[in-house]
């Protein structure tokens, strides 16, 4: 050290004021007579000008200097060592840590935005998980109601339905459960008073409706005797129900209504809110009996129970496996390989899919928030290195080492707090965003995206989590730095390499984390775009469609009925424009397993899956399909006529590879006693197909509506921009038939199209959010490193344009530096980016993992942005002043 | 050379006075003082900080570490709204007294 500086450390340690700010003082003093120093020194000669220097120091007037502690009483160094432990010391290291961050504006405000955005991201995530998986149902410990399925595993069935029997044989000899009723949803006419209306629902046991604990708000729940047969039929209304089409008159308990055509007396209205199991409206209660039906036959159901206090779902599996293990013995023709399956009833509810999507997501969120936290913590080191002589001076003075990384862990604690805040306020309108995305989304009836007291908490605790991965690393680095080498050391802390070799792994790692997002994102949108552009090979736009289901009347009559409406929708649309189908196209196919005749099948496992749907003869021509080959269904193919379909190219390909369908027979229902064979009489284009197990292009099977026996039909009618027109049309065409029945989801094809879509939609835009947001802070990380590492090697490019280094080379030496950070961690990122991408290719629409045009872009984009980032500090390099650099020396 | 107590009273109106557009750092605020002054008027660290953080005290001015990415932070001063109060009377004062000055000994500026 030179002589002058520990000459003014011993001049200003003997002032009366805070350690703190006595180095503070040492740092400000010696910056000013090292600055006078550079200016005098080539006037007047160095050693002439240490003389100065030093008369300076030594006059008496600094000793004696009448500078008083200005942020706190006097006080000896000792006690403050003492006290840096205590609350004082921690409300000093707030207020210095805040004067600190004040000092440098820019760098706070980059932190803070960082950290907010990954906050803020992060807490969008788990509002939606904590509102859809965690927050559960909005019952009395409801985490404890569970649902009882069962499976067939050796059927590739994972998932069934109770039969009667086995509800029954489960409930009778359980004793997991306080209660254990059944359910299963319905949908239902409701008419009488007004205009009839569609209505989901359930019928329900008693016990199903008392495991929820749930009271009604008017009447009273269902009891045992209304599950009698030939007892009176009641219903329980809905809230909802209640509120809309009864307009809140309590008078309607204990009046009649008309469900499904039958007189049902109204005996309760649950309250607002509750619409246990899936959406219900309205409840029945479920008359089962067992009695008189063989094992397996009748009503299945769906089984749910409240588990008994200090009861676990591992015991109530042991004991309902225990129970299903004994059905098999006994009815093995039934129950051959049938396991029983015990969940948490959110658990059961939602598909498994939602479930990987949203942790998947969550995964991905994490990283966003991984990726601010190492940017915040690359600036934090940063700021350490250029401060390494304040942190020497005040270890000198006696700080302690913890004292030191306190200081530090608090100034990454006050940036999260304020991250913490403004995360909020992002959180805030990321949920708003994804309500307005979601507005005409159906989500189960418990789920509640808002910032619950426990989402807020996660932000707290998001925030102290950031702290501390951000600020351990700086604190840990400042608190080892060397105190007489970063003293000895002239300029401004090249000793500081250390820390700089862990900036940049940090920005290798943050480099990698945000490809690999980006490379989520970039696949994303590609699904996205590919959806959007998707043609369906049917007509879609200018499609009005609505939906029909009977309650009433057997099947013969059932069928005149959809032959009347046929006749009537063609005389009043025109026979090119209207089309009756058992769902609709797109969103509606049914996933059956499909035998061709002569083949033999050992399990129903090795049919394969096909999307089916049953069809009028309008329906080729109102959707625009084209037959590639053979005839469409037409008007002679009616119920008693031969039994003909119609399959897709892909049926044909994969199906039946190399062979001529046309004349092949094959059956929907092998496996029944009394299978229906059917003869491919035409090969049409493979039409588009959203639906969970389906490939978007599968095989399909098409067979003629009016073969067959339906319930319930689409009718879709192609429009000239007058949909509201023909919905209105089409209402009271029904209505004229059947004046109890209504027809529901009237919605354009498109419309229906989209809703399908729609988790792409909005989880390939978060994603795209998520993408950006990484990319933007990885920019920023790399900036701050490059900008950094020029700086302290200053002196180095002086030097080398002092020996003839052009300003091109030395921007050519930085950018080098740069690109191998680059290189390395895109590499990795792209990598991990592909082997996440291969585990969630479900998610992923016609794009491989590793499309080359995806990386392509992810690649060239942060190559641009990293370069961006690097070439301000690259060109600063270039103003190096080499006589600066070399009198330096 | 001013005699010292005569400078020693205008220092504080000296240091307002250049930080009533900007914050400045220490060094530059005497480098301002000696070249404005053409010489005339020099200050020593002694003399210089120990005031500046006397005013710091009194509220006159307030002092903040600025960094900037990849140099050395550098603690700069900026004048509080007392401070531009104190500015406003020590410049009427001022002027009052040379106003006097002049008065007495026929002496005026220019």
């Amino acid at each position: 050290m030179d002589e002058w500086r520990a000459q003014l450390r011993a001049v200003v340690a003997a002032w009366d004021v805070s350690p703190e700010e006595q180095a503070a003082i040492v740092d400000e003093l010696e910056q000013h007579l090292e600055q006078e120093l550079a200016e005098l020194s080539p006037r007047i000669g160095s050693s002439a000008a240490h003389d100065r220097i030093m008369s300076q120091i030594s006059d008496p007037a600094l000793r004696d200097a009448s500078v008083r502690a200005r942020h706190r009483p006097a006080a000896s160094v000792v006690a403050s060592r003492a006290r840096a432990f205590g609350w004082a010391g921690i409300a000093r290291d707030f207020r210095y840590g805040w004067r600190s961050l004040l000092g440098n504006p820019g760098t706070t405000a980059m932190a803070i935005i960082a950290l907010a955005l990954g906050i803020g991201l992060t807490t969008v995530m788990f509002t939606i998980i904590y509102g859809t998986l965690l927050r559960g149902l909005p019952f009395d410990e409801g985490d404890r109601i569970a649902v009882i399925m069962e499976a067939n595993p050796s059927q590739g069935e994972p998932e069934l339905q109770l039969s009667t029997h086995d509800f029954f044989a489960y409930r009778d000899a359980q004793s997991s459960f306080e209660t254990f009723g059944a359910f299963t949803p319905i949908t239902v006419n409701v008419s009488g008073t007004e205009r009839p209306e569609r209505v989901d629902g359930a019928r329900v046991t008693a016990a199903a409706l008392s495991v929820t604990r749930a009271r009604p708000a008017l009447g009273r729940a269902f009891r045992a005797d209304d599950e009698m047969p030939g007892s009176e039929l009641v219903v329980i209304l809905s809230y909802p129900l209640w509120r809309d089409r009864y307009a809140n008159d309590s008078s309607v308990v204990g009046r009649a209504i008309r469900v499904d055509g039958q007189e049902a007396m109204v005996i309760g209205v649950m309250p607002e809110g509750f619409a246990f199991p899936s959406s219900s409206r309205l409840w029945l209660p479920l008359h089962l009996d067992p009695s008189a039906l063989p094992w397996g036959a009748g009503t299945n159901v769906s089984g749910v129970g409240r588990l008994k206090p200090r009861m676990t779902y591992a015991h109530a599996r042991a004991e309902l496996s225990h129970i299903a293990m004994r059905i098999e013995k006994d009815h093995p023709q039934a129950n051959k390989g049938v396991r029983v399956v015990v969940q948490p009833f959110v658990r059961a509810v939602l598909r498994t899919q939602i479930y990987a999507l949203l942790y998947a997501m969550f995964a991905a969120v994490g990283l966003v928030f991984l990726v601010a936290c190492t940017n915040v913590a690359n600036l934090l080191l940063a700021r350490a290195a250029s401060r390494a002589k304040e942190v020497a001076v005040r270890a000198a003075l006696g700080a302690s080492r913890t004292a030191i990384a306190r200081q530090f862990l608090v100034e990454a604690l006050i940036l999260s707090l304020l991250a913490a805040g403004l995360g909020a306020l992002v959180a805030q309108a990321g949920i708003a965003a994804f309500r307005a995305a979601t507005v005409d989304v159906e989500f189960p009836f418990w789920c509640d995206f808002h910032l619950h007291p426990q989402v807020l908490l996660f932000v707290a605790f998001a925030a102290l989590l950031a702290s501390l991965v951000s600020g351990v690393l700086p604190a840990i680095t400042a608190a080892r730095s060397d105190l007489t080498e970063v003293l000895k050391d002239q300029s401004l802390g090249s000793s500081s390499h250390r820390s700089g070799r862990l900036s940049r792994t940090l920005v290798v790692f943050e480099l990698t984390l945000s490809s690999a997002l980006l490379v989520g994102a970039a696949l994303t949108t590609k699904s996205m775009l590919n959806l959007r552009s998707v043609e369906p090979g049917f007509r879609s736009r200018d499609m009005m469609t609505g939906r029909i289901t009977l309650s009433n009347g057997d099947s013969s009559s059932q069928a005149a009925f959809f032959n009347r409406l046929d006749e009537q929708v063609v005389r009043l649309f025109g026979a090119t424009a209207t089309s009756i189908t058992s769902r609709l196209p797109g969103t509606g196919w049914n996933e059956r397993r499909v035998a061709v005749a002569g083949r033999s099948y050992a399990r129903a496992y090795d049919q394969p899956l096909v999307g089916h749907l049953a069809v009028s003869p309008g329906f080729f021509k109102a959707f625009e399909v084209r037959m590639l080959r053979g005839r469409p269904i037409t008007i002679q193919d009616r119920m008693g006529a031969p039994r003909v379909a119609v399959v897709s190219q892909r049926f044909s390909e994969q199906v039946l590879p190399g062979m001529d369908p046309i004349g092949l027979r094959i059956s929907l229902n092998a496996r029944d006693s009394m299978p229906t064979w059917v003869t491919i009489v035409g090969v049409m284009p493979t039409l588009y197909a959203s639906s969970p197990g389906l490939d978007p292009w599968p095989a399909e099977v098409i067979t003629a509506f009016h073969q067959e026996q339906h319930n319930s039909a689409s009718v879709a009618i192609a429009t000239r921009g007058d949909g509201a027109f023909v919905a209105q049309s089409l209402r009271s065409l029904v209505a004229s038939l059947d004046r109890d029945l209504p027809v529901y989801s009237l919605r354009s094809m498109s419309e229906s199209l989209s809703q399908a879509t729609w988790p792409l939609r909005v989880f390939g835009g978060l994603f795209v959010a998520f993408g950006i947001v990484a990319l933007v802070m990885a920019s920023i990380g790399l900036y701050a490193v490059m900008a950094f590492s020029t700086s302290r090697r200053e002196r180095e490019m002086g030097i080398r344009m002092a020996l003839g280094a052009a300003g091109a080379d030395v921007v050519r030496l930085v950018l080098r530096d740069a690109a191998v950070q680059l290189v390395v961690g895109v590499s990795l990122g792209v990598v991990l980016g592909v082997v996440a991408a291969h585990l969630g290719r479900a998610a992923l629409y016609r794009v491989q993992p590793t499309d080359p045009a995806a990386i392509a872009v992810v690649v060239a984009t942060l190559a641009a942005a990293g370069m961006a980032a690097c070439i301000v500090p690259a060109l600063r390099a270039t103003r190096a002043d080499p006589t600066r650099s070399l009198r330096a020396e | 050379m001013l005699g010292s107590d005569l400078k020693k009273g205008s220092a504080e109106f000296l240091v307002l006075s250049l930080l009533e557009h900007e914050r400045r750092h220490g060094y530059e605020l005497n480098k301002l003082i000696e070249s404005r002054s053409k010489g005339v008027l020099t200050f020593h660290i002694a003399s210089l900080y120990p005031m500046l953080y006397r005013m710091e005290d009194r509220g006159w001015i307030i002092g903040r570490w600025v960094e900037k990415t990849g140099e050395r932070r550098r603690r700069f001063y900026a004048i509080t709204a007392a401070g531009r109060r104190a500015l406003e009377k020590l410049r009427h004062g001022w002027l009052e007294f040379a106003a006097a000055v002049a008065q007495v000994t026929g002496v005026t500026y220019g």
